[in-house]
């Protein structure tokens, strides 16, 4: 049973989007979904395609990883495509398949649809397989602090990602153990119903649940070993700083943008 | 002056026996000391009240002069005393062996500049030059413990307590692990190593057996070696040499106690 777990996949080539802030990228991505939802027009969603084309490129990434990173998630790309294609019904019918009939509308919100969902996944995708994860939480830190202030834990909170990252092929490799171990006593895990089925993983989640509680035991005494005291006086190894190539980004996103606005307006 | 002075410690987990039986003990800058015992003997208990994550029900612990009851000085404690834990995976905080390294130092607000000198100098130390930007969860058990130690020197501690830090690996990884300590000694280390594995002894100035939280022997490896029929009823299996002399011993057959091969064979041949 394959058990995978794809969030924070890493995928170092060193190219120059590797580079860039991670606060950069983490805001730009965020604004490029904000501006998937206003791409209703097919140039825009080429437009918004080319834009994300052009990153993978220069992430260096090979275009096989990128797709295999959101393979977890093409089932509901397609179900939520094909759900808009049948039940999306308006302007001149199309197709007529015995029960089934297709309209403009709905081959309109096919399209729309399916790719809105693609381009956010594969722009979030893109963050996760170009930032490092500790540059991720460093991120995180670094603009939740303003926050601190106001009581927000920033630090405590880029620390528990930070160690939540870390631990994830540490658990994923002990439930692959534990259901190994569960089948090789006749457990199986390929059929019955679905009540029989969770059933079967009861003996999975309570190893595990308390092994998780074994490794945030021994990890709190690690740390505090190591001299951890919580986010004050803490110095950091890594620096973030905003230097020529992040500003040049800016400015690439910025004309981006105007753009974008300009092809809204007049098309 | 001792680098370690425990005063007839008392300790207990919430209302169950005692675990720590007025034990004393003191240490000298510099040694090499092995604390063997079975397990639940409490020498993790004791390890752990040597850099105040415990502290004792009653009496004292000194480290580097300093008390441990006093809660101002847990940082400069457990900055000198470093420690070295059983489970390679539950040290590891972050997911970049360089980062993981530089916590101890970032804990202690050093400044970056420094911090940076300091994680290539451990990195270089342990020998792990070509793993400093992996994910510790791709490293071997063996790997990991390196960049354990590699966390501890950057913090420049004077003692390192390794509690059953070799527990997890083969039998290579728990030689290698050992050279380690023998070198990392030589270079002026104090060291304190915890385990169930009688040969490692071997190495130390010192071994310390620790049986229901208390003391039972403390001596050089020849000397408490001389007990290893004890030891064996206390679970600690001795070497084949160590075996050998006291199966001999009981056939009436006196033989120096030694650790070493060669010694063995001489005084083998010169019985017979
Ligand atoms: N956190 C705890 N809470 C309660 N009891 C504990 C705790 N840790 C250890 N003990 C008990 O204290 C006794 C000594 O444990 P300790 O871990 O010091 O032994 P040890 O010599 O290190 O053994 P091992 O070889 O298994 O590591 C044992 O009986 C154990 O069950
Ligand atoms: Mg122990």
């Amino acid at each position: 049973m394959a058990f995978k777990v794809t969030i924070g996949q890493f995928y170092n080539t060193k190219s120059i989007i590797h580079k860039l802030d991670p606060r950069i990228k983490i805001l730009v991505s965020f604004a490029f979904m904000v501006l998937v939802f206003f791409a209703d027009s097919i140039v825009l969603n080429v437009y918004i395609a080319l834009a994300l084309l052009a990153l993978i490129y220069l992430s260096k990434v090979p275009l096989k990883v990128v797709l295999k990173a959101i393979r977890p998630v093409f089932f509901f790309l397609v179900l939520a495509g094909l759900m808009n294609l049948f039940f999306v019904q308006g302007g001149n019918v199309l197709a007529n398949l015995g029960p089934i009939t297709i309209s403009e509308a709905g081959l309109n919100a096919f399209f729309i649809y399916t790719f809105r969902f693609l381009f956010l996944v594969v722009a979030g995708t893109l963050v996760a397989l170009t930032t490092n994860p500790i540059q991720l939480t460093d991120a995180l830190e670094s603009m939740l602090s303003p926050l601190q202030k106001l009581g927000l834990p920033a630090h405590e909170l880029s620390m528990m990602l930070s160690i939540a990252l870390r631990f994830i092929p540490t658990f994923s490799k002990e439930a692959e153990r534990i259901i190994k171990a569960q089948s090789s006593r006749g457990a199986d895990f390929e059929s019955g119903n679905l009540i029989e089925r969770v059933k079967l993983f009861i003996p999975i989640i309570v190893p595990l649940f308390a092994s998780s509680m074994r490794h945030a035991d021994n990890l709190a005494n690690a740390m505090d070993a190591r001299c951890y005291t919580g986010g004050e006086g803490r110095t950091h190894y890594r620096e973030l700083a905003i230097d020529k190539r992040d500003i040049t980004a800016l400015i690439i996103c910025a004309i981006y943008l105007l753009v974008f606005i300009a092809l809204k307006i007049y098309l | 002056m001792s680098i370690l002075n425990c005063r007839e410690i008392n300790f207990s987990y919430e209302d169950k026996e005692r675990v720590l039986d007025n034990l004393s003990l003191s240490l000298e800058p510099g040694s090499y000391t092995v604390i063997l015992g079975h397990n639940g003997s409490g020498k993790s208990t004791l390890a752990r009240h040597i850099n105040a994550l415990l502290l004792p029900d009653s009496g004292s612990v000194e480290v580097f002069g300093l008390s441990t009851s006093s809660e101002d000085n847990w940082l400069e404690i457990r900055r000198n005393a470093g420690m070295v834990f059983q489970y390679p995976d539950d040290q590891m905080v972050t997911s970049v062996v360089r980062d993981d390294i530089a916590f101890g130092p970032e804990n202690l607000g050093i400044p970056r500049d420094e911090i940076i000198e300091r994680v290539e100098a451990a990195i270089e130390a342990v020998e792990m030059q070509d793993f400093a930007d992996a994910d510790p969860s791709d490293l071997s058990g063996g790997q990991k413990q390196r960049i354990a130690i590699a966390g501890i020197l950057a913090m420049r501690p004077k003692l390192i307590i390794f509690d059953e830090a070799g527990a997890m690996l083969d039998p290579q990884g728990r030689q290698d692990l050992s050279d380690r300590m023998k070198s990392l000694n030589e270079q002026g280390y104090t060291i304190i190593h915890i385990t169930h594995f009688i040969e490692d002894a071997l190495e130390a100035s010192r071994v310390l057996v620790l049986d229901e939280g208390k003391i039972l022997y403390d001596g050089s490896p020849q000397e408490v070696f001389e007990h290893s029929d004890h030891l064996k009823e206390l679970g600690l299996d001795a070497p084949f040499s160590i075996n050998l002399i006291s199966a001999l011993k009981a056939r009436g057959i006196d033989l120096r106690v030694t650790l070493g091969q060669d010694e063995l064979i001489d005084q083998l041949v010169e019985v017979l």
